[in-house]
């Protein structure tokens, strides 16, 4: 969804949206190509001469048109630059094929494809970054940097509660552990087919962990979770029956986990995992308990939101959430997009990619239908050049 | 091909492996993405050592993806010493992967002496220096790309599964076009989709491969070739996944398809 086109003529113009150096076109950062803009130039510039379309080959113009059909397909369905890559490399040849197929002398041509191999090469190296999807950096040493303890020999369960599941540091703990992502992307809930080999793991008589990243505000110098951070942590799991034990956690230093450089970090600033021992109580695994409950009114709005526009807000495809200041949020992270009702009662919505949120109404409004929502391009998505402000 | 062609495509390898390893070596250090740390690492542990019986989506719903593009990866976490050399290692490896293929796509795509069929007639008329320019470019423009090159220096199994995807294309452009040519091509195509289900969207390909000059056009036995080869390079190198996903889950696809496996 994040790099679908909002529209018919969005998708078939998009070799030559490609060429804008915006992000989120097909990639998350600033990528602009030219190459399928040269190539289509190249092509028409060839047909409008005397040789016409004749200029290609019959095994460039089967190239073409398949992988042209794929960019279309691709552009439809995903649009991520990722799942094009053979796409994005077979059109090096292909650029060279079109130029073949252009009128003028020897010398007039050679100039036109040395000026846009070179006008190509300005734009990559213009905006190009070396490991743009970097988070944690392997300088020297172990490849999986995280700090040596008898935690790590020893089998037991580790459980992780974050968008990053963090299971790079399976490899590094006791081959018989076992580790489980419960939350962040997916929450696994009693209707998930998971759910059940997840209760068996839990009622494992191996001791417990709740693995968190070191946050950047733990609770003083002893490097412990705050009680605010303990809280977060215990809400997670509580539907799940387990708690934290009133036990210290154990702090493991890793450049694995977000964090300051190391040589930023101070006395009370670490960066690595905290692993929190915790139970497991099937009584209260059983004990129905609706930490994310929603009120009546919060229902009715997200359920005329999703109505209103499923595109974005895909009824079933949200997860609500708890924040501070806010009264509900639904986060819909199949189209980057979040539902909030804050604490004055007024409803916005908010794009991944957005600023600031959108104001749609007040929680009365939008449950009676009169809001405005513009389900066909909001805020944060990618605008055509002539679309924006 | 000649030796001088041989030498060409080596001295490409190995221009496009130092530029590829130039990059993490220029960074100082190798990265670990959002990616590499959520489930790239674990899926090579996995394809090593399955983890059924012990984990439940440790590396939340990608745990189900197909695992075995990424056991170098996870070969590489294991290692000791400079991230920057190691990762200019893997950087160039990858590279060199794809300038072989993409090499011979150029050789092919852009003969001199081309019989209107994808046929060049062998006399050596493509090894002038403009040909030699001409794929050169061809060569160079495959690489210029953000996304290309960032492929190279991260975790993610792109690169890898593009390059039976490439060859695919190299080896459908070549003479005769025969039934066995269609066949090969297809299976590459294939193994392609097995290592990512993504490259499913180059599907129009194989519809343009079953496409000929010559009448009839479309032949029911070369659709038929082209049928087989993708079947049978798709089933060869995902069979030990899907079994895997089959017996735990009753989708060898899952958690997709589940309409028709009637899993989840």
């Amino acid at each position: 969804m994040r790099f679908r086109p909002d529209s018919l003529l969005e998708g078939l113009l998009r070799p030559f949206v490609m060429m804008d150096p915006q992000s989120d076109i097909y990639f998350e950062g600033i990528a602009p190509d030219w190459r399928f803009g040269m190539f289509a130039a190249f092509l028409l510039l060839g047909a409008a001469s005397t040789r016409g379309l004749r200029g290609l080959s019959f095994a460039q113009g089967q190239l073409t048109v398949g992988l042209l059909a794929s960019m279309l397909t691709w552009t439809f369905l995903i649009g991520n630059g990722r799942y094009y890559m053979a796409g994005l490399v077979l059109i090096g040849p292909l650029v060279v094929a079109g130029w073949r197929s252009l009128p003028g002398t020897a010398a007039l041509r050679y100039t036109l494809l040395a000026g846009a191999t070179a006008l190509q090469l300005a734009v990559v190296l213009s905006t190009h970054v070396t490991d743009k999807w970097g988070l944690a950096q392997w300088q020297h040493g172990e490849g999986i940097d995280i700090q040596a303890s008898p935690l790590r020999q020893e089998p037991a369960v580790f459980i992780t509660s974050t968008s990053i599941s963090y299971s790079i540091l399976v490899p590094k703990f006791h081959p018989d552990s076992r580790w489980t992502n419960v939350i962040g992307q997916y929450d696994i809930t009693p209707s998930t087919r998971e759910y059940a080999p997840l209760v068996a793991l839990l009622s494992s008589t191996l001791p417990k962990y709740a693995v968190w990243p070191i946050s950047a505000r733990p609770g003083g110098a002893q490097l412990q979770p705050s009680d605010r951070i303990r809280q977060a942590i215990a809400e997670h799991l509580r539907p799940l029956g387990v708690t934290l034990k009133p036990q210290r956690c154990v702090t493991l230093r890793s450049s694995m986990a977000p964090g300051p450089p190391a040589a930023a970090t101070t006395a009370d600033q670490m960066r690595g995992f905290w692993f929190c021992p915790v139970d497991y109580s099937e009584a209260l695994r059983l004990t129905p308990s609706e930490p994310h409950a929603l009120s009546a009114a919060a229902t009715e709005v997200f359920q005329a939101i999703e109505q209103r526009c499923p595109r974005f807000f895909p009824p079933g495809g949200g997860n609500n959430r708890r924040d501070t200041g806010y009264t509900a949020l639904r986060h819909y992270t199949g189209t980057d997009m979040r539902v909030i009702i804050d604490d004055q009662e007024q409803v916005l919505m908010r794009h991944n990619k957005s600023l600031n949120p959108t104001l749609l109404g007040s929680v009365e409004q939008v449950r009676s239908g009169h809001f405005t929502l513009p389900c066909d391009k909001p805020q944060g998505r990618y605008q055509l050049p002539w679309q924006r402000d | 091909m000649t030796r001088a062609h041989g030498i060409e495509w080596a001295v490409v390898v190995l221009l496009a492996a130092a530029i590829a390893a130039w990059l993490p070596l220029s960074a100082g250090y190798f990265g670990w993405s959002w990616d590499a740390l959520n489930h790239h690492v674990y899926l090579g542990l996995v394809a090593e050592h399955p983890r059924w019986d012990l984990d439940v989506l440790a590396a939340s719903v990608q745990t189900y993806q197909y695992p075995y593009a990424y056991w170098p990866v996870y070969r590489l976490s294991l290692l000791s010493g400079s991230g920057a050399w190691l990762g200019a290692a893997w950087a160039g490896m990858q590279g060199a992967l794809v300038a072989m293929p993409v090499w011979c796509v150029s050789l092919r795509l852009l003969r001199e002496n081309d019989d209107g069929n994808g046929n060049g007639n062998g006399n050596g008329a493509d090894v002038g220096w403009p040909a030699v320019a001409q794929r050169a470019a061809a060569c160079a423009l495959a690489f210029m790309s953000f996304v290309v090159l960032a492929g190279m220096v991260t975790t993610a199994s792109d690169i890898l599964a593009a390059v039976p995807l490439l060859w695919a294309v190299a080896v459908s452009l070549g003479s005769p076009q025969t039934l066995g040519r269609a066949f090969a091509s297809a299976a590459l195509w294939g193994m392609a989709v097995a290592l990512k289900l993504s490259n499913a969207f180059f599907l129009p390909l194989l519809v343009a491969w079953w496409w000929q000059r010559q009448r009839p056009h479309l032949p029911l036995q070369r659709a038929l070739a082209l049928a087989a080869g993708a079947t049978l390079g798709f089933g060869l190198l995902y069979a030990p996944w899907g079994w895997s996903l089959w017996r735990h889950t009753g989708n060898p696809f899952y958690p997709y398809l589940n309409w028709v496996f009637h899993a989840g």
